[in-house]
């Protein structure tokens, strides 16, 4: 490789890791000032990319339109903080964090629904033809967005070192409730990192959009990738994140030139878990002092615990009930959409022990549902193994990837698992779109009808019993998992890590274990998934799904198990709704307005939850009032 | 440089050294705690009483120095470790899990001798049930020997400052430990609620034979309740002895009035 090319490599990868930067900045501002991570920092930089992609083919001149674009940005980040995350007076960091997930979809769903998926083009702020310095060419907006960046960077420096707000900034994020003491408001420094990451996104999109195309799909993507240059650089200072973001797209414009570039996504987030695993303070950050670990967290101990009685046992056998009417009530259509209902009831059944009891946001539960779907699929197609052996394979292997992703994420303070098990789905998506032996996108057809035995599961309404009675299986095996020893471990870490580590808690180890058990039921639902299809493919397990099972937890209530049936009954029926009001609209529209949906109902739901304000609305709140505290213990008295 | 005994000591300290940066939180600390023995660990603000605690405890590391518990080397282990081998603790800013009762406050205890198995838990196997009914008799009995009878369905934060301290030591003793760390037990207590808390302490220690290692502001309290007293001062030793002689000790008063 030639000195030019190698220079031009690492030019392009500048420009990437510019706008990674961006993204890493705005997520680290969010983080350091209110421990929030926020999800949709990737859609407010699409939506800064879009807004002025409408208005410059509106014929608005680029240089009102990237100011409004940006502008528009920081309005959407103060308003989302103002009515959404302020409200929530009690939520906990992972409710709190799901509320940025509903940001996120809410933001794409409105794009696709207003102006639609295809990629739209922005002129260059100065011209198309690049510039030629040392035998490189570079685009007139490549400089302009590095330009950009740098003026943040230097206007980021001086507002931290040099105002009152940033000293006041850095002073809550160290300790939020001594600054307040000293007349420092909270909530008026996060309204202000919200509205400035708001702003960095909205910008760094702005610029950005002419060098590719403004389209809706890179939201996602953009997120992750600048929260892994937040990890790699390091969050803690300024400079971590555009080292990190810079690092990240020489990695990736390096992987993409030597290696294969299909396979450059899975390469970056697997750079972010070894970094996890060597140096989780990132490549510039500082390690905590020794004294740190013991000091509590600040939020999460404020949860008042739903009491675990005999009413329990009740409403999940309700549930499970209530679930067996449907082919009763509704027929043909019933038992499809039951199927699917009962197959996110078990994941979502392993949610609310890891998230609602554990406290630790999952989002790649999708990964070790395929593990389930492809043990399944080649283990049956092309090596004829009964299906039962199949999908106990494949719970085995996820049991130990969990296990394993477990003793590297949980051993981290802080909110990791969400972003890292969301990188561990992409990785998994990116394998089975590129191996072979996974059938690529096509993925793996003629999958057999499930049969234990001689006897085969073959019919819909026969596999619909089946499904139940492993959300069955399931949720019970969850609630006398949540009334042991495991469950009171659990609640007790999460109001005091310290104090249940003093009692012989190996917090570390029993975390992995429940997140293993909640792979186990992934995998479950997983095998039952293509079992049911006859096809494994990647395309029902990605980051829709994640939402979807998240959504469901939301709406049953954390800590109900059998709010998982109720969760996963509303998810399936509500896009069936909504295709069924839109009518005949094309089916792109209801795609975004299914997005919109979910979006609203988890930011509408959390605050409902948690404002304390309308303590009747919502299904898990009323729920939660018919629970009775009933004494475990009743010799005492 | 310990005191010749026929017995091991039970928790032996040996050239303890905290180094946080460049300052010396804990400069060569040495002592023995005997089994079923109480002592105090005093000295003013800074002179590294917590650090030490944290560090027996294994909440931090020491930088140099080895602490060996019935003979083994717990230097470094982390806190959950610790508490297997046979040392619990309470804390001074009380750290009861709020979203529990009083009882399964006590109950979480137990995670010190009986393994919390998520696969014994779903299979309901004998294991399981019998570490359940294990840490239920053991939190029973606890609840009853320290009076929290009353209280054990109540959610833990309901309960007054001097309950909730009882409590605490309660969840410790209930993981049958040799030794219990009690960190300023009396902080934040009444007089009446101190007494009792001293008597009940004695008691305990009379009738499970579990010694007690407690760092204390308190002076009367500290010196009524225990066998020996260590005193620190800048991260060094002073003085050590029964709490008379200790009173006498020169050094002692000198740091303490400032003569």
């Amino acid at each position: 490789m030639g000195f030019n090319s190698l220079a031009q490599t690492i030019f392009s990868g500048l420009s990437n890791g510019a706008l990674y930067a961006f993204v890493a900045l705005g997520f680290s501002l969010v983080n350091r000032s209110t421990g929030i991570i926020n999800f949709a920092q990737g859609d407010l930089t699409m939506l800064g990319g879009m807004l002025t992609a409408v208005l410059a083919q509106a014929g608005v001149p680029l240089w009102i339109a990237v100011p409004v674009a940006a502008l528009a940005c920081t309005l959407v980040g103060a308003v989302f903080y103002q009515f959404a995350i302020r409200p929530a007076r009690r939520a906990t960091m992972t409710q709190l964090t799901i509320m940025t997930i509903g940001l996120s979809i809410l933001i794409r769903g409105g794009v696709v629904t207003e102006w639609g998926s295809d990629p739209l083009s922005v002129p260059a702020f100065s011209g198309d033809s690049p510039l030629h310095v040392l035998g490189i060419s570079i685009l007139p907006q490549e400089v302009w967005l590095i330009g950009a960046l740098l003026a943040m960077l230097l206007a980021s420096a001086w507002f931290f070192q040099r105002t009152m707000l940033g000293l006041a900034l850095r002073a809550s994020a160290a300790n939020p409730i001594g600054a307040s003491y000293m007349g420092i408001d909270p909530a008026a420094l996060g309204l202000v990192a919200f509205a400035l990451a708001g702003f960095l996104g909205g910008l760094g999109g702005a610029i950005w959009s002419p060098i590719y195309f403004a389209q809706v799909d890179v939201g996602l993507g953009l997120g992750l990738k600048g929260f892994t240059a937040a990890v790699i650089g390091g969050m803690s200072t300024v400079w971590g994140p555009i080292a990190g973001g810079l690092a990240l797209a020489m990695l990736e414009a390096f992987t993409g030139g030597f290696i294969s570039s299909s396979w450059q996504d899975a390469v970056l987030y697997g750079a972010m878990l070894v970094m996890l695993l060597l140096r989780p303070q990132g490549l510039l950050g500082k390690a905590k002092p020794a004294g740190a670990a013991d000091q509590e967290p600040s939020t999460s101990t404020r949860v008042r615990r739903v009491s675990l009685s005999g009413n329990e046992m009740g409403l999940l056998g309700g549930g499970v009930a209530m679930v067996a009417l449907v082919p009763l009530l509704f027929g043909d259509v019933g038992v499809g959409n039951g199927i699917f209902a009962l197959i996110m009831t078990i994941v979502v059944v392993g949610l609310v022990l890891i998230t609602g009891y554990g406290g630790q946001l999952a989002l790649g539960q999708g990964a070790f549902m395929m593990i389930g779907a492809y043990s399944s699929g080649c283990l049956t197609v092309r090596f004829g193994w009964p299906p039962l052996a199949a999908m106990a394979l494949g719970m085995l292997l996820s049991v130990l990837a969990a296990l394993a992703l477990g003793r590297v994420i949980f051993r981290l303070h802080g909110y990791y698992l969400s972003m890292s098990s969301l990188a561990v789905l992409m990785i998994c998506l990116t394998a089975a779109r590129e191996w072979e032996f996974t059938g690529g996108a096509n993925g793996i057809p003629g999958i057999p009808p499930f049969s234990v035995g001689g006897l085969v599961v073959a019919s819909d309404a026969a596999f619909y019993w089946l499904a139940l009675a492993c959300a069955a299986l399931a949720g019970f095996g969850a609630l006398s998992l949540a009334r042991s020893r495991v469950g009171r471990a659990l609640l007790a870490v999460r109001s005091s890590e310290s104090a249940a580590r003093a009692c012989g808690v190996d917090v570390v180890w029993l975390k992995s274990q429940v997140f293993a058990f909640s792979a186990a039921a992934a995998s479950l639902a997983g095998s039952l998934y293509v079992h049911y299809l006859g096809i494994a493919n990647p395309h029902p397990f990605g980051v829709d799904a994640s939402i979807q099972q998240i959504t469901a937890l939301t709406v049953g209530g954390y800590m109900l198990l059998s709010g998982a049936y109720v969760g996963s009954v509303v998810v399936v029926a509500l896009p069936a709704a909504i295709t069924w009001l839109a009518g005949a609209a094309e089916t792109q529209s209801v795609a975004g307005l299914q997005n919109v949906c979910f979006g609203a109902l988890l930011i509408a739901l959390i605050i409902a939850q948690t404002s304390g304000k309308w303590r009747n609305v919502g299904l898990p709140v009323s729920l939660r009032r018919s629970l009775r505290r009933v004494p475990v213990w009743r010799r005492a008295s | 440089m310990t005191v010749a005994t026929t017995n091991d000591p039970l928790l032996s300290v040996a050239n303890l050294e905290v180094r946080f940066g460049g300052l010396r939180a804990v400069a060569d600390v040495s002592f023995d705690v005997a089994a079923g023995e109480m002592v105090g660990l005093v000295g003013p603000n800074g002179a590294g009483k917590t650090t030490t605690f944290n560090v027996v405890s294994g909440v931090l590391s020491p930088t140099g120095g080895r602490i060996t518990f019935r003979g083994r080397d717990i230097t470094g282990l982390s806190p959950d470790q610790v508490a297997r081998a046979g040392v619990t603790r309470t804390f001074q800013n009380v750290r009861l899990f709020s979203e529990l009762s009083v009882f399964e406050n006590v109950m979480m205890g137990s995670c010190a001798t009986e393994p919390t198995s998520v696969l014994a838990a779903l299979a309901r196997i004998g294991q399981h049930r019998r570490a359940e009914a294990r840490s239920r008799d053991i939190a029973l009995h606890w609840i009853d020997r320290l009076g929290l009878a009353a209280y054990a369905s109540m959610p833990a934060v309901t309960l007054p400052l001097g309950l909730q301290r009882v409590a605490e030591v309660a969840r410790a003793l209930a993981g049958q430990p040799r030794l219990v760390l009690l960190d300023e037990p009396a902080a934040g207590l009444n007089p009446t609620e101190k007494a009792r808390l001293s008597s009940l302490l004695r008691d305990v220690v009379r009738d499970s034979g579990c010694a007690l290692l407690l760092v204390e502001h308190d002076m009367p309290l500290v010196m009524g309740l225990v066998d020996r007293v260590i005193v620190l001062h800048f991260g060094r030793q002073i003085a050590s002895g029964p709490p008379a002689e200790v009173a006498n000790d020169p050094d002692v008063i000198s740091t303490y009035l400032g003569a």
